[in-house]
């Protein structure tokens, strides 16, 4: 249930607000790349998306994170393709050489 | 974002009329919509309508909409009143009512830090006090229905009103020095998550209350306590309603601290909405998460308190110094109790050019449950130092005001460097003790200045 949920969500996003010429404000600041439609929708649920781009982590810190998100915070569990994509995005594009946006 | 995206929304869904609520495009009109009538803007704007009672999306009208216009699912939908504007639309304005010049961290929830040299004041004007939100602030913020009450391990447990604080127990008026944890985790390498703050996660104001030591007093602790816990009535991001945003607290023997307050003003004014109005705590000299923000109950506790934020990593640090990237294991985390001596430039503002040859470097300086005996300024990497002069703190718990005569010998770039020393001899490090969350950054504030 809650994964369709998010699906849908992420189809209403995508279909409905943002078409072939999405900039990176339409993402929360998120830079273009494979992964970041799930990344907006699944991540924003809760808090803004600030919280996220702010982060300069390593991958072992970003899966923490996800499981911290899932186990204490309530955060509907993805299914595993979902989740490769976050985990990768995140990692690539929020790695430990990030600084946040002053 | 969510402008955008709400006008499109109500552009693809309706005719004509409704886009006319929506001429300006901007988010006075959600809230004019709102407060005019606010079943029916929910109606209008994303096609809702609640169940009987007064909840939720019949039939998932307007839940798509809604949900898109956030930006997410809404996993607990069934339970969000009707006519509600979501805190996601609401909040992403880019200024704070009441605040000024601060910088933005996070919008949903709202995190925000002043700038040093906008915290130049002996006393923080509430308009420069930061805000760090765990969660969703409440809604109801009426002091007139406020309680709070005292339980768990005491004799006498109390339910108190405001009036009842006012005049039940001695009201006492304190300049508090209130610090988050994580002041200065931006500067961490690797990085620590978390909000990225700088240096202006601090802040003393004058806070009105009565003291937390006469409320324990009164309700009779029993000789088993050994922790507070504290709550609060913001919600969780998650909009769970069994989650807590946060619920921290300090050992029975700090708690007992005379200087720790339940205030309910600030400034001689009403707490802000975002510092946690209409009650809340302020420990002074310990994290901010600590001052339990909006607070409604104190439970006394047989064991070390539990709560949200209490456990895990959360402000926590090794029980030892580890390397920049260790990993630590949980079990080698302790709690964070009083936050280490720390000083800050408020004057002049870093970037200064064209300075004279002869200019005051000023600001404060903490060291909490301690005293500051001394601040030395540098303008010279480090290399010579020259001692300001230092105020006591206004009373125990404030911070201390400094300030230094500095006299630039001739043309140039030069550091000014400040630092503080406890009346324990511990001093202010160049270097950060890395830790695996980013806590307890007390290392020097360098600010630069060009000299004409
Ligand atoms: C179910 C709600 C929820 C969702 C969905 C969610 N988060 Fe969070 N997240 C939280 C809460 C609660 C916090 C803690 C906020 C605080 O105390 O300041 C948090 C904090 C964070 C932090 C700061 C970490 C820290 O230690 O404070 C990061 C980074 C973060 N989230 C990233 C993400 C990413 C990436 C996603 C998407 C994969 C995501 N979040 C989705 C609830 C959520």
């Amino acid at each position: 249930m809650t994964r369709w949920l998010i699906g849908f969500a992420a189809l209403a996003i995508s279909a409905a607000l943002f078409g072939a010429s999405a900039s990176d404000d339409d993402f929360g600041g998120l830079p273009d790349g494979e992964g970041r439609e799930e990344v907006f929708v699944i991540c924003s649920g809760c808090h803004s998306i600030k919280l996220v781009v702010q982060q300069g982590l390593t991958r072992d810190s970003w899966q923490e994170s996800l499981d911290w998100m899932v186990e204490e915070q309530g955060m509907p569990e993805m299914d595993a393709e979902t989740h490769a994509r976050v985990l990768n995005y995140l990692a690539e594009n929020f790695g430990i050489d990030h600084r946040p946006p002053r | 974002m969510p402008q955008l995206s709400l006008f499109l929304i109500v552009k693809d869904r309706f005719e004509t009329p409704i886009e006319d609520c929506f001429m300006s495009r901007s988010q006075r009109g959600l809230f004019e919509l709102y407060r005019e009538n606010p079943e029916r803007a929910d109606r209008l704007i994303f096609g809702r309508i609640a169940h009987p009672d007064r909840r939720g999306f019949l039939r998932g009208a307007g839940l798509a909409a809604m949900g898109a216009a956030i930006g997410a699912a809404i996993p607990f939908h069934r339970n969000m009143p009707a006519g509600f504007i979501p805190l996601a639309l609401a909040e992403s304005d880019d200024v704070i009512a009441g605040k000024d010049g601060l910088t933005i961290l996070n919008d949903r929830p709202i995190n925000a830090e002043t700038p040093p040299h906008l915290l130049d004041d002996a006393i923080t004007p509430t308009a420069r006090h930061f805000i760090r939100n765990n969660g969703h602030p409440p809604v109801d913020v009426s002091a007139e229905t406020w309680t709070l009450t005292i339980d768990g391990l005491v004799d006498t447990p109390l339910t108190l009103s405001i009036a009842d604080l006012k005049a039940k127990f001695e009201v006492v008026e304190r300049a508090l020095t209130i610090e988050c944890g994580g002041n200065g985790r931006a500067f961490f390498d690797p990085p620590a998550k978390g909000n990225q703050w700088t240096f202006g996660a601090v802040a003393c104001s004058k806070w009105t209350g009565v003291r937390l030591v006469d409320l324990l007093k009164a309700a009779a602790v029993k000789d088993g306590a050994v922790y507070t816990a504290h709550y609060g009535a913001d919600t969780h991001l998650s909009g769970d309603p069994e989650k807590r945003p946060i619920s921290r607290g300090v050992p029975i023997a700090k708690a007992m601290d005379p200087n720790i307050l339940v205030a309910f003003e600030k400034n001689r004014a009403p707490i802000h909405p975002m510092n946690g109005s209409p009650l809340r705590l302020v420990v002074p000299g310990w994290p901010g998460s600590c001052s339990q923000k909006w607070l409604t109950r104190i439970q006394l506790r047989d064991v070390v308190h539990d709560g949200a934020k209490m456990t895990g990593t959360s402000y926590r640090v090794p029980n030892r110094p580890v390397a920049p990237g260790e990993k630590v294991d949980k079990a080698d985390f302790v709690i964070i109790h009083a936050m280490p001596v720390k000083s800050l430039i408020t004057s002049p503002q870093s970037g200064l050019q064209g300075a004279d040859r002869s200019i005051e470097a000023r600001g404060h300086a903490w060291a909490g449950d301690r005293t500051v005996k001394s601040v030395a300024v540098s303008i010279d990497f480090g290399a010579t130092w020259s001692e300001a002069t230092l105020d006591d703190p206004v009373n125990p718990g404030a911070w201390q005001n400094w300030r230094a005569a500095v006299d630039f010998p001739g043309p140039g770039y030069y550091e000014v460097w400040a630092r503080a020393t406890d009346d324990h001899g511990m001093s202010q490090p160049h270097a950060i003790a890395w830790n695996p969350k980013g806590y307890l950054n007390n290392s020097m504030h360098r600010i630069s200045v060009t000299v004409a």
